[in-house]
């Protein structure tokens, strides 16, 4: 199952001009069965960056599949934005395009009870401008982090997913070159015993106190997680707008053979410095010099041999551009009078690339090639990968408060595992959901998920409960969170 | 423009014989720069057997002219048979180029050595050198 989800869940991200992306998924060594929640960061068709953090009710299969089919019906919605070529694409166009993806989404989650109560924040960055729009739906809002200082984004009210707790509203944000938007599930936060807002000013003081990398701001979130370590899975996913984009490499060469070598160089030290995966630490050299091959042996050969330009740049769509021009004439490949290059360059350039563009005329020829490039992300269980120590924890109890009939006193977890125990006692003490019951959650210790789907299934009775939930207790801020705050009996 | 190596095949040996083949060890980067050099090297050895194995583990960056000299020897050489050692940094161009159709590439030298040799052929002990 661990295995299925690491294949869900992406091993890389794109890699961009204006921006870095980082992602991390830790599990906890009691959780084996493969967890609800997930990342997200691409490009979408007009150009923007979307990255996501959710988490679905549960682990094991079940969960796994409710969290892939959240996972694309969410991507699928943000990708396919209706921005058009030419026409900017402004934060306002951003909020409606988030806002109808989330919308879907959320409709999407209430066909299914495995998906119901999911929680997901999710933003669009325009990574030119820093302009951010984002919506947390009974999740976390995004952290804004750098340049020394960090704070969560004010929230965005709306319950989970899939139980009519939309529609989700957009908020916007912006972030300065060198800042970080950091999205991430609950586990980062959640501790037993410990209300939300101390996990979140504990990962902002650690957030504060890094640099412009997103490597770096994932490592420092998950190492300010106390002693006792995960208590369940965890996503993270950060953006970091660069304080300067990525320079294009350019160069102008005779076309020579032995300018081959120094090219590839160059190529290389470009690409070192933008921490790609293995294959297109390959390509791009590869294919450019084949490409060059092709215009030293082929272009100059009926005269004095000219010159040959290269242009490689980040494409904003997470490939590489990569422009091959000579001023001699194109020759189409000719069998058996191939040269040593064996008529293999444009094959070579095909294989590795996702566009080969050849245009020819009496100006000479420009080859234009797209190379995919990646940057790695480790999920699961291998190495870079935290697994962290589980943290034990009590059992629930319920009780009824003596002399207050129908005041159901919790103590301990609501989670996965007792959330049927609370269901219980419920049942038991409000005659089935037809008598008002009232719930005493001052001495709840964590709250997940499980029991938030719960409590939003007993806020649809028609004699929904009243919760007990002292300002600063685990429970209140978790209720505020996904959109249950309006149960919560104000001590009078 | 001079930081890369080319040029020059930084070096082409003879390393003698394993099971009976001819070894060349070849390191640096191999381009249009240096095919030739490198064919020429490449029919030199490979009139000291009838088997060579082409060691190519310490190549750091294989062009597709390399691979072109490699096939041209496989196909058309007099050398008899040959096999290539291929590293993780030259095993993109050896696929595209589909070098495995022509000659049997492996990643050590013992396993390159074997692939010449029919499965039940008993390798010649290196006294009996042919």
């Amino acid at each position: 199952m661990l295995a299925l989800q690491r294949r869900i869940l992406p091993t890389t991200l794109p890699v961009l001009p204006h921006v870095r992306l980082a992602a991390r998924y830790g599990l906890a060594h009691a959780v084996t069965r493969g967890g609800g929640d997930w990342f997200d960061a691409a490009v979408t068709d007009g150009g923007l960056v979307a990255l996501v953090a959710g988490d679905v009710v549960g682990h094991g299969p079940a969960a796994v599949a409710a969290m892939a089919e959240l996972r694309a019906v969410l991507r699928a919605g943000l990708l396919a934005d209706p921005a058009r070529p030419g026409h900017r694409f402004g934060r306002r166009d951003a909020g409606t395009a988030l806002a109808a993806a989330v919308a879907a989404l959320d409709g999407h989650a209430a066909r299914d009870r495995r998906t119901r109560a999911a929680t997901v924040a999710a933003a669009l960055l325009d990574p030119a401008t820093g302009e951010v729009v984002y919506t947390a739906c009974g999740h976390p809002p995004p952290l804004l982090c750098g340049l020394g200082r960090a704070r969560p984004l004010p929230p965005t009210g709306g319950g989970p997913l899939g139980i009519g707790a939309g529609p989700h509203a957009v908020r916007g944000a912006r972030l300065a070159p060198g800042q970080s938007l950091l999205l991430y599930t609950d586990g980062l936060v959640e501790r037993p015993g410990c209300p939300l807002a101390d996990g979140i000013a504990r990962i902002g003081r650690a957030a504060a106190a890094t640099g412009p990398d997103p490597e770096r701001l994932c490592d420092a979130v998950l190492d300010a997680l106390p002693g006792g370590g995960l208590t369940d899975d965890v996503a993270v996913v950060a953006a970091t707008r660069r304080v300067a984009p990525v320079p294009p490499v350019t160069a102008e060469i005779p076309a020579e053979a032995g300018e081959l070598a120094g090219l590839r160089s160059i190529l290389t030290d470009w690409l070192g410095a933008l921490d790609v995966t293995a294959d297109g630490h390959t390509a791009v050299p590869l294919v450019v010099s084949e490409l060059v091959s092709n215009a030293v042996q082929h272009a100059y050969r009926d005269g004095a041999p000219g010159r040959v330009r290269l242009h490689a740049a980040l494409d904003g769509r997470g490939g590489a551009r990569v422009t091959v021009a000579d001023t001699g004439r194109w020759r189409p490949p000719v069998p058996g009078r191939t040269g040593r290059a064996g008529g293999f360059g444009l094959a070579v350039a095909r294989d590795l690339s996702d566009s080969v563009d050849i245009a020819t005329g009496s100006g000479g020829t420009t080859v234009t090639v797209v190379c995919p490039l990646a940057h790695p992300v480790a999920v699961g269980a291998a190495a870079p990968v935290r697994r962290l120590g589980a943290v034990a924890h009590p059992d629930l109890t319920t009780v009824e408060r003596p002399g207050a009939r129908g005041v159901l006193v919790v103590r301990g977890p609501v989670d996965e595992g007792t959330v049927g125990t609370l269901r219980q006692a419920l049942a038991q003490g409000t005659a089935g959901g037809t008598v008002p019951a009232v719930l005493d959650l001052a001495g709840v210790t964590i709250l997940a998920s499980a029991g938030v789907r719960l409590l939003h299934e007993l806020a649809a009775l028609p004699a929904p409960p009243r919760i007990l939930a002292p300002a600063g207790s685990v429970s209140r801020h978790v209720l505020a969170l996904t959109g249950l705050g309006h149960l919560v009996d104000e001590p009078s | 423009m001079s930081r890369g190596e080319a040029d020059e095949l930084s070096s082409f040996a003879v390393s003698g014989t394993s099971g009976g083949a001819v070894v060349c060890a070849v390191t640096g980067e191999i381009d249009i720069s240096n095919a030739d050099e490198f064919a020429a090297q490449l029919a030199r050895a490979a009139t000291r057997g009838r088997e060579v194995v082409v060691d190519l583990s310490g190549v750091t960056f294989l062009a597709s002219a390399g691979i072109r000299v490699l096939i041209d020897a496989a196909v058309g050489g007099a050398s008899g048979r040959l096999a290539v050692v291929t590293s993780p940094e030259i095993e993109t161009i050896v696929r595209i180029c589909g070098l495995g159709a022509y000659a049997p590439c492996r990643p050590d030298r013992e396993a390159a050595v074997r692939a010449l040799r029919p499965p039940g052929c008993a390798e010649p002990t290196p006294s009996t050198d042919r």
